[in-house]
């Protein structure tokens, strides 16, 4: 049971309340501001024995918000060409649902632009419709996030949050044609079970979605697995949307109903300065009125370097060998290239093609260092487009998205 | 009388919670998160307590560990939860709140791109 701390000030002294099943409790005369709306039964991470043992995460991912969940991983702990789930970042904007009633679940499609309002069960999803296994590439829009300055708010994401399993599920294009889609159509929306923080019903943690273009691709899935295992509860169990080369956000877990909109999606985070980047380029520190920002689509080129991990120490030895993976939102990786002189000289890697579109692709090499000293490995990718990751950090916004300066990690040859 | 044994048995009951409170996190936070039994990770300085009971109800104090503002963007932060996340009147402890934050979670002036930082050397086989 997780126990919340709060001191009065004004009484001198302390009063603990305790979480309960009920909510907070009001004690000895401090009221808890809105404890009636509390989640019920809600358990932050915190108060877990061992969060990691009950998330199934590996021990070094590390927790950046323990309420909403937020969990990244380290480089080095990315190096399988295919994520395992144990290495998935977690990005939650509420509060993981609890007691899914799978036998009962459905998945509800309607929309202004819907022609026949639908609801499916998982049973009918996977009988109904032909299943597709893709690895794809999921990256939270704030990776990065931590090197912005002046400072943008939010989760302070380093590198860790990008991700690449293999996902299985039906094609959503194939699920918006037999509901049937009116000519008006340009957005597809998703609502999830997971509730707001605050514990007020009415209202959504997240409510994101796509263009209709974009979910009719064929890798845009409604995935049941992830790596072959029915979808983890913390990534979206029984159907989440995989939306590869796109914000994650726009992946939406724990779905329960789809809206085919006439309009594009006003749902939470989709207005405002949520996943949205200025229109045109500002200075750092700009204030940007919401008019003024639009909505990421594709993420941009990038490219990370899991082997080895930071820090590494030669000791007789010049060689090196590097090895990671490359990105590039919509579009294919062209090229990968690494310096060890601070991006003075810049040397090609080899890459391998990706296994389906929207996958990341993996590069190695082997470096040869001219003398001991301190170094850096960076590396940088270029996209099909012959457009390169910076070596600094990009186009500064208020939210701190689309950080895709190249990776570097640290290495002394002594 | 019976106000007084309630209130007794409260803090009795409150004092076998606290022992639970400050257990060790079993897990890897970011830097700057001070681990300590009641602040849950916030610097203790005066206005602390008005953090801890009008932020940590509805988000992880982390939020605010992680964060980095100026008194204006600690501001429009309060407003857009106001606006947006049920977040409440603060009255006259907005001052206070505010100045705790902007003080306590300051930007601080950085370079572009920062050095490096290995926690552990290691040999690599």
């Amino acid at each position: 049971m997780y126990i919340c701390c709060v001191s009065d000030s004004v009484m001198k002294r302390r009063i603990f309340l305790k979480q309960t099943g009920l909510g907070l409790a009001s004690l000895s005369g401090l009221d808890v501001v809105f404890a009636s709306s509390m989640p019920k039964g809600y358990i932050p991470l915190i108060g877990l024995q061992d969060p990691f043992k009950e998330l199934n995460k590996h021990k070094q991912m590390i927790v950046l918000n323990d309420r909403p969940l937020n969990i990244e991983a380290q480089a080095h702990l990315l190096n399988d060409e295919v994520t395992p789930a144990d290495k998935m970042f977690v990005r939650n904007n509420g509060i993981t649902p609890e007691n899914i009633d799978l036998n009962n679940w459905k998945l509800v499609i309607d929309g202004e632009s819907a022609i026949n309002v639908s609801s499916f069960t998982l049973e009918e999803l996977k009988t109904t419709f032909k299943s597709y296994t893709y690895q794809l590439v999921l990256e939270c829009g704030g990776n990065g996030r931590s090197e912005f300055n002046p400072p943008a708010k939010g989760n302070q994401w380093t590198i860790g949050a990008v991700s690449c399993p293999r996902w299985t599920g039906v094609r959503l294009r194939d699920v918006l044609e037999r509901v049937g889609m009116k000519e008006d159509a340009v957005y597809l929306a998703y609502h999830s079970r997971d509730q707001h923080l605050s514990g007020d019903r009415k209202k959504e943690a997240i409510s994101r979605g796509i263009p209709i273009s974009k979910a009719m691709m064929d890798e845009t899935l409604l995935a049941y697995h992830m790596n072959e295992e029915d979808l983890p509860l913390i990534h979206g169990q029984p159907l989440r949307l995989v939306v590869g080369g796109w914000p994650a956000s726009a992946s939406g877990k724990w779905l329960e109903r789809l809206s085919i909109r006439n309009i594009v999606h006003d749902g939470a985070k989709m207005g405002g300065q949520a996943y949205r980047v200025p229109c045109e380029t500002v200075a750092p520190g700009t204030v940007v009125p919401d008019e003024d920002m639009c909505i990421i689509e594709s993420m941009p080129v990038k490219s990370l370097l899991t082997y080895p991990k930071s820090g590494a120490l030669l000791k007789n030895q010049k060689n090196l060998e590097i090895k990671g993976h490359a990105w590039a939102g919509e579009l294919v990786v062209s090229a990968v290239y690494y310096s060890i002189d601070f991006g003075a000289k810049w040397h090609l890697c080899q890459l391998s093609a990706p296994v389906n579109r929207l996958a990341w692709q993996h590069f190695k090499s082997e470096i040869q260092f001219p003398k001991k000293g301190y170094y850096e490995v960076w590396v940088r990718a270029r996209d099909q487009n012959g457009v390169d990751q910076p070596m600094v950090l990009p186009g500064w916004n208020p939210k701190g998205y689309l950080n895709n300066a190249c990776h570097r990690i640290a290495v002394k040859v002594v | 009388m019976r106000g007084l044994l309630i209130s007794w048995f409260l803090q009795f009951v409150l004092s076998l919670f606290l022992l639970n409170c400050g257990s060790s996190k079993k897990y890897n936070t970011k830097k700057g998160h001070v681990k300590d039994n009641t602040m849950l990770g916030l610097i203790d300085d005066e206005g602390v307590q008005l953090v801890l009971q009008n932020c940590n109800s509805c988000h992880s104090t982390q939020f605010i560990t992680q964060n980095r503002m100026t008194k204006a963007g600690w501001k429009s932060t309060i407003r857009w939860m106001q606006a947006t996340q049920n977040l409440w009147d603060l009255g006259e402890d907005e001052a206070l709140i505010l100045t705790y934050l902007s003080e306590n979670y300051a930007p601080s002036a950085t370079g572009r791109r920062q050095s490096l930082v290995v926690e552990d050397w290691y040999t690599l086989e």
